[in-house]
């Protein structure tokens, strides 16, 4: 009987193709429009994952980590005064069995720096440069120099600071920041270098000084972050429970929390996928459905013969079904290999340079780099082979109710 | 003895409902034996294609039994009948006979398949009947390209290949000039002489009944005479 | 007219299909047409917000002022220049502003801030800052200061304290000043709430020693997608030294995003039509060849190739206009209810995104004629040049096979 079934199998996929050639115009017509679903849907949804994933590297990057370690009221108050005693053997001891890239201990504060002319409120990043591979400021180009160390008492700013600052490399420019007692301080520094950067909210905010330096002007050990990364692009899924286990008295934030709106659109960008694949398939559905329709009913007599000659009915409803999945699969078939020609051509990114600012304000890469998302792709074949099977049961239903004797009556 | 392989008791057809009723059988009754070349004629509307379609399980009768091999077949479910159309009829029609999209062998194969064979077995099967019938060189031409008398040819081709008990005929020379028709005609007589297939036909054309062993004439849905033509 | 009914009739003798190539077209107009009316209904109010929070619908400058933003680029606001704006009709209103940058403290806490000295009555014309009080008065007196909620509270701050304001002044001295925080504002935009601060113009001039100078005049015009006249009318009254920008070159980042918003739903939409439209092209293909005896009978009763085909064409169009006519009443009723309760955004969760961008808590879908037309002529458009190549596949059969031809 095994015989039996794939010598019917072997029936209908030969009946199913010669069908579809017979009429080739037409099945070109609707193998096309498939194949411009597919390349749509897969071409869109990996632009969106690309965005999706450089989001969340542009905010793990940008001196956050995937996981950000705070005393409890930091993040109401950001002030040495609520800093937290940094322990490094111990912090060693506690990540040892996490999956990390590396830390990194900061001091964040907002200051005040003045030049000989202009006033700018910034945030102090005080930094120790060995930690930093982890973050953002490895890649900076630099103009000048780099902090050397944690005991480098000079400062780094952006390109951006310094033009408003109206000043220079090599110049001397005071800070004023609140010390260990709530005391405001002045405390001049000396610029080693001037640092670019994609974001020109970065370049008027974010000045650079030693860790160590800054403990000493401040008047404590303290520091006010520890910043973590994993050697994945996303916390692996025990990772946040562990980290939150091994520092209990310290507040936890991931990626997700520093900034809601940035949560909130990468949650989205999961809805989006599925809608966009929905409306588009959904389109697809009415010229297939046409299409088969025709198919069955300009065939009346075909089946009205084969079903007189003993055809059976689930034979019939699978011929029917079968021509759709070969033309649903060709078309998925075609779909990705023009898609992965597309993605090929987009592989260096797209470039929306043009849009810096509109990018920045939506925290976007200035450019976007496609990423292939495998579960998508799935999820793109399972609604492939289920449209097929949509869209030709109503006509392959009908093929079966056909009456062989009607149908042989012409 | 001869065993009665197909029996009609008082079968009547009614196409329609009510005011528009049409009555295409009334109350026939009739015996087919096993190995018989039976055709059935008479003026068209006179029931031929409805008695033989209640004969091919392609239709029920109104009023009646049909019996195949002593088995009724209005207690047979769907598939069944399906199942005993594929496995012990075969069928050629007066037109649109085969599929256009397969060749004159692939139309042949096509019962072979349905009924399960091996590739090799339907290989074999559908060249020896091609042969017999004299197809062989047309056999990878696609159905379309054959003449109509070749069509019809291939048409009895596959009904013969699944080997049939009964073979149903319904017009089988419509669309043929008279050298086709007689070339046809000696070809089912062949049929049932030499394979002991019982051919029942159903037919306008004298020149078809005369080459028959029994003809049953019908008139409005009535059989008036049942005679033997030996 | 005959062709008309011959192809009405025609198109209903294949019931299913015309109600399914329908319904594709239809389709396409509903999702076309709701998703541009959400974005035609969030632009205006992000434009709004963002040039009622922000710069302001035109601004005049020191002509260097924009790049690089010194104290001393400042702009003479003589009682010439302002009547001269009053002559040009599309200006609803004007407001003068000067700024600079400040450290701001209190006690032993500081903080850096956008100052800006502005008219108190001028600027509650041109700004929904004023209105977006939420504790006191908005600047009711010379030593006044009108503050962030955020600022506020960083601050340690009460409603009533005074607040001391260090800064550079124009001459290269200390600009130092005393305000009372007599009423602070909740924008909803963070960077709004968090640095800004606003003293009267006058203090702010008399502090950073900048007599009757300022930075900025704000202008606000009838409509701000149509201000290029009244760009070219300001450009004309100039003062010497100075320019005027729209609010696409102050604000970058909100005209780039709504290009950006643009381009990427016009693309989805044309992936849209493209398979809506192959789809349609693939009735019309199955609809030639199933005819194809029938044309040729009406080719051999001696009709003329052009006269059938305009009656295919008049089918299609038939079929184009009762879909787009479907689409469209069902994307007006769906937005309906819609336009007249607008679409909350809290109830979304994204009011937060939303502040960013300046927008309000409900929006409301704005159907135009550009909204309305975009996607039928789209798909209009697609159609035509599909039947035309399906028709023209008519002409190449030959009479004769066209009259053997089997249904």
């Amino acid at each position: 009987m095994k015989q039996g079934l794939f010598s019917q199998f072997t029936l209908i996929f030969q009946l199913g193709v010669r069908n579809l050639w017979r009429q080739r115009r037409r099945n070109t017509i609707l193998l096309v429009s498939v194949i411009c679903a597919i390349t749509g849907v897969v071409v869109l949804n990996s632009l969106i994952r690309g965005m999706q994933a450089q989001m969340v590297d542009q905010v793990v990057y940008n001196l956050n980590g995937h996981i950000t370690l705070h005393a409890p009221d930091y993040r109401s108050d950001p002030a040495i005064t609520r800093g937290f005693i940094e322990d490094s053997e111990a912090f060693t001891r506690k990540l040892e069995s996490v999956k990390l890239a590396g830390w990194a201990s900061r001091i964040k504060i907002p200051a005040v720096v003045m030049s000989e002319r202009e006033t700018r409120g910034v945030q102090i990043v005080a930094l120790d440069p060995a930690q930093e591979h982890i973050s953002i400021v490895a890649d900076l180009p630099v103009e000048g120099t780099f902090l050397a160390s944690s005991e480098d008492n000079r400062i780094v700013l952006g390109r951006a600071l310094l033009t408003q600052l109206r000043t220079k490399i090599g110049h001397r420019i005071v800070v004023v920041m609140q010390d260990i007692d709530s005391k405001s301080i002045e405390v001049g520094f000396q610029i080693a270098g001037v640092y670019d950067s994609d974001s020109e909210g970065m370049e008027k905010h974010v000045v650079f000084v030693g860790k160590h330096t800054l403990q000493q002007f401040l008047g404590s050990e303290s520091i006010t972050e520890l910043s973590l990364r994993f050697n994945t692009r996303l916390i692996p899924p025990d990772g946040l429970e562990a980290i939150s286990k091994a520092f209990p008295n310290l507040e936890v934030v991931d990626w997700k929390n520093i900034d809601p709106i940035l949560a909130f659109m990468y949650e989205s960008v999961n809805a989006m996928v599925y809608i966009w694949l929905a409306i588009v398939f959904t389109a697809l559905v009415f010229g297939l459905m046409n299409t088969f329709i025709t198919a069955v009913l300009e065939r009346t007599q075909e089946i009205g013969l084969c079903k007189s000659m003993g055809m059976k009915s689930s034979l019939v409803l699978y011929q029917v079904v079968t021509e759709s999945l070969i033309i649903m699969l060709l078309g998925l078939i075609g779909g990705l290999l023009l898609s992965w020609g597309v993605l090929q051509l987009l592989g260096d990114g797209i470039d929306l340079s043009a849009f810096a600012a509109g990018v920045e304000m939506l925290n976007l890469a200035p450019k976007i780099r496609p990423a292939v998302v495998w579960q998508d792709i799935n999820i793109v074949i399972v609604a492939t082979i289920f449209l097929a099977l949509v869209a030709s049961l109503y006509p392959a239903i009908r093929a079966v109710r056909l009456d062989p004797l009607v149908a042989l009556k012409d | 003895m001869t065993i009665d392989i197909l029996r009609l008791s008082n079968v009547s057809r009614v196409y329609g409902k009510d005011a528009t009723q049409v009555r295409a059988l009334t109350d026939v009754s009739l015996s087919i034996a096993e190995g018989e070349f039976v055709s059935i004629v008479g003026p068209s509307g006179c029931g031929k294609s409805t008695i033989l379609n209640m004969m091919g399980a392609l239709d029920q009768p109104t009023q009646g039994e049909v019996h195949f091999d002593g088995d009724s077949l209005s207690e047979m479910s769907r598939g069944e009948l399906t199942d005993l159309r594929l496995q012990k009829f075969g069928f050629v029609f007066q037109a649109f006979n085969l599929l256009p999209v397969l060749t004159a062998a692939e139309n042949v194969q096509f019962i072979l398949q349905l009924l399960g064979f091996a590739r090799r077995e339907r290989q074999s099967r559908t060249e020896a009947v091609l042969d017999a019938l004299g197809l062989a060189d047309v056999a990878d031409r696609p159905a379309t390209e054959l003449s109509g008398g070749q069509q019809q040819r291939v048409a009895i081709a596959r009904a013969l290949v699944g080997e049939p008990a009964l073979l149903f005929a319904d017009e089988p020379s419509a669309n043929l000039d008279s050298t086709s028709t007689r070339e046809l005609c000696e070809l089912l007589r062949q049929i049932n002489s030499d394979r002991g297939i019982t051919v029942i036909t159903a037919t306008h054309d004298p020149l078809v009944m005369s080459y028959t062993s029994r003809s049953i004439h019908l008139e409005d849905g009535r059989v008036v005479e049942d005679k033997s033509n030996l | 007219m005959f062709t008309l009914t011959i192809a009405w009739r025609n198109l209903w003798r294949n019931k299913r299909r015309t109600i399914l190539t329908c319904s594709a077209i239809a389709f396409a107009t509903v999702l076309i047409q709701l998703g541009m009316s959400f974005q035609a209904g969030s632009y205006a109010p992000m434009i709004e917000g963002a040039t009622r929070f922000g710069s302001g619908h035109l601004q005049i400058q020191h002509q260097d002022y924009k790049d690089n933003p010194k104290l001393d680029r400042t702009i003479p606001t003589s009682k010439e220049i302002i009547s001269k704006l009053a002559g040009i009709s599309d200006i609803t209103a004007v407001a003068p502003r000067s700024e600079s940058f400040a450290l701001l403290n209190n006690q032993e806490k500081s903080y850096g801030a956008m100052i800006i000295g502005v008219d108190a009555t001028q600027e509650s014309e041109v700004s929904y800052l004023p209105r977006n009080i939420s504790a006191g008065e908005y600047l009711p007196v010379s030593d006044s200061a009108y503050a962030g909620a955020i600022l506020v509270k960083n601050l340690g701050l009460q409603l009533g304290e005074e607040i001391v304001l260090l800064s550079h002044d124009n001459l290269g001295g200390i600009a130092a000043t005393v305000p009372v925080v007599s009423g602070i504002f909740t924008s909803g935009n963070d960077q709004l709430d968090r640095a800004l601060l606003q003293i009267p113009l006058e203090t702010f001039n008399e502090v950073f020693q900048l007599e009757h100078d300022v930075h900025k005049i704000v202008i606000m015009v009838r409509d701000p997608l149509d201000l290029d006249a009244t760009k070219r009318a300001i450009e004309r009254v100039l003062p010497p030294s100075t320019r005027v920008y729209d609010w696409r070159e102050l604000m970058p980042e909100i005209s780039q995003n709504i290009r950006l918003d643009k381009i990427s739903n016009g693309i989805i939409y044309g992936t849209l039509t493209l398979i809506v439209v192959l789809s349609i092209a693939n009735t019309f293909v199955m609809s030639i060849f199933e005819r194809t005896r029938e044309f040729g009978t009406l080719r051999a009763l001696g009709m003329k190739n052009f006269a059938l085909f305009r009656l295919f064409l008049t089918e299609s169009i038939v079929l184009w206009l009762l879909g787009v006519s479907i689409g469209i009443s069902v994307s007006i009723l769906g937005n309906l209810p819609m336009a007249h309760y607008g679409i909350a955004l809290s109830s979304l969760g994204v009011d937060q995104l939303a502040g960013q961008f300046y927008l309000p808590d409900r929006l409301y879908p704005h159907i135009d004629i550009n909204v309305l037309l975009v996607a039928p002529l789209a798909l209009g458009m697609g159609i035509c040049i599909t039947s035309m190549f399906a028709a023209a596949r008519m002409y190449r059969i030959s009479l004769i096979r066209a009259l053997r031809f089997k249904e």
